[in-house]
């Protein structure tokens, strides 16, 4: 029995490799297009792009949502930590900002609700990081040296877009050297 | 005899190569925990999602939140378990699950919004009609104020975004009531 089974355990055994391979690797080969895409765009101000809300036509990630304005920074910590700050929305209406790492993978969230004040400064850095020249309300340490943050605020039919679109210019997302 | 047995391996790896691609770029949603035809993954955008759901998810729903943050759940089924399609016009009806605030998004096959000039792709807490009972009344398919649209959506879906969810329904995902989809009627049917 076992020479029978024999000659398909290399086959097998490919199987079962290539499939672990494309799985790890393809969100990354995902992330990265998405990457690309953002920064083929270019930055609106201080590294951060303002999406205009979305619609059938403008629309550059699946599954966004049209109820919600976003933002993006991309981050590259080759250069040391990043800081990041927020003006968080005074109506109450829902808004957090995210960071992803190379991955995919959603390794920190704060949002409205976290924080106390109007507004929150994070500093974002590798875990090996030892010296983060300024200090900063919170902190975010990242997985892998390059990823995106996204800002999401809800505008739903009450929402001031004026007022939203002033707020959400206090994403701002710049390199800590830079200051 | 060895040179069988790398071929054989090669074989094998481009055919898993191709599985798992196949499965992630087909047309198959996030599966999960379901509740009615509603279906979400706990695992959804955190470190501890298996290979196959975090490649699923960037594949359908890239740049999603975390579950303490958002849970996502997505319906391709009415509450009879047919498709949902352009071809009929629905009404989900029931109560939401308490949260913050929730909206309700149609996509077409590509996870994208339809592209039709009517601009009415989702409707929310802030805009969604209730009736006295407080349980939500969203048409979709049909030419009225407040109804989703869905020229062009084909073969759609339907996404039901929770932000902060209240605590139960993370710690219950099926067990919450949650609004049915009711088929109406379809054309070319009499």
């Amino acid at each position: 029995m076992k020479r029978r089974g024999l000659p398909f355990a290399p086959y097998i055994l490919g199987l079962l490799i290539g499939a672990a391979i494309t799985l790890h690797v393809l969100p990354g080969v995902i992330m990265g297009r998405a990457m690309d895409r953002i920064e083929s765009l270019g930055g609106d101000t201080v590294g951060v792009r303002h999406a205009p809300p979305v619609t059938a036509e403008n629309q550059t990630i699946v599954r966004a949502s049209p109820d919600i304005l976003y933002s993006v920074c991309l981050y590259d910590l080759n250069d040391g930590p990043m800081r990041i700050d927020v003006t968080w929305p005074a109506n109450d209406n829902y808004a957090s900002v995210s960071f992803y790492d190379a991955n995919t993978n959603n390794f920190r969230a704060i949002s409205d609700r976290d924080v106390d004040g109007p507004t929150t400064s994070i500093s974002l850095a590798r875990p090996l990081d030892s010296d983060i020249p300024e200090r900063t309300d919170d902190s975010a340490w990242a997985p892998t040296k390059t990823g995106l943050i996204l800002y999401r605020r809800v505008i739903d039919a009450g929402t001031d877009l004026d007022i939203a679109e002033t707020e959400r210019q206090g994403f701002t997302c710049r390199q800590m050297a830079d200051q | 005899m060895m040179l069988r047995h790398v071929l054989t391996f090669i074989v094998g790896l481009a055919c898993g190569t191709a599985m798992a691609a196949i499965l992630v770029f087909s047309p198959i949603e996030i599966g999960g925990v379901s509740n009615g035809s509603w279906i979400t993954n706990p695992h959804i955008g955190s470190n501890d999602a298996n290979p196959l759901t975090r490649a699923l998810v960037a594949r359908r729903g890239l740049l999603a939140l975390t579950r303490e943050e958002a849970v996502y759940f997505t319906a391709t089924r009415d509450s009879q378990g047919h498709n949902l399609t352009e071809r009929c016009a629905y009404e989900v009806t029931g109560q939401m699950p308490p949260t913050r605030w929730w909206s309700l998004t149609i996509y077409d096959e590509a996870s994208f919004l339809p592209r039709n000039d009517r601009n009415r792709h989702a409707v929310s807490q802030t805009t969604a009609r209730t009736d006295d009972s407080g349980h939500v009344i969203i048409p979709i398919g049909q030419d009225e104020d407040g109804a989703i649209a869905t020229e062009n959506a084909g073969l759609f879906s339907l996404t039901l975004r929770l932000y902060h969810p209240d605590p139960a329904v993370l710690d219950d995902l099926d067990a919450q009531a949650f609004p049915r989809i009711e088929r109406l009627s379809c054309r070319g049917e009499t």
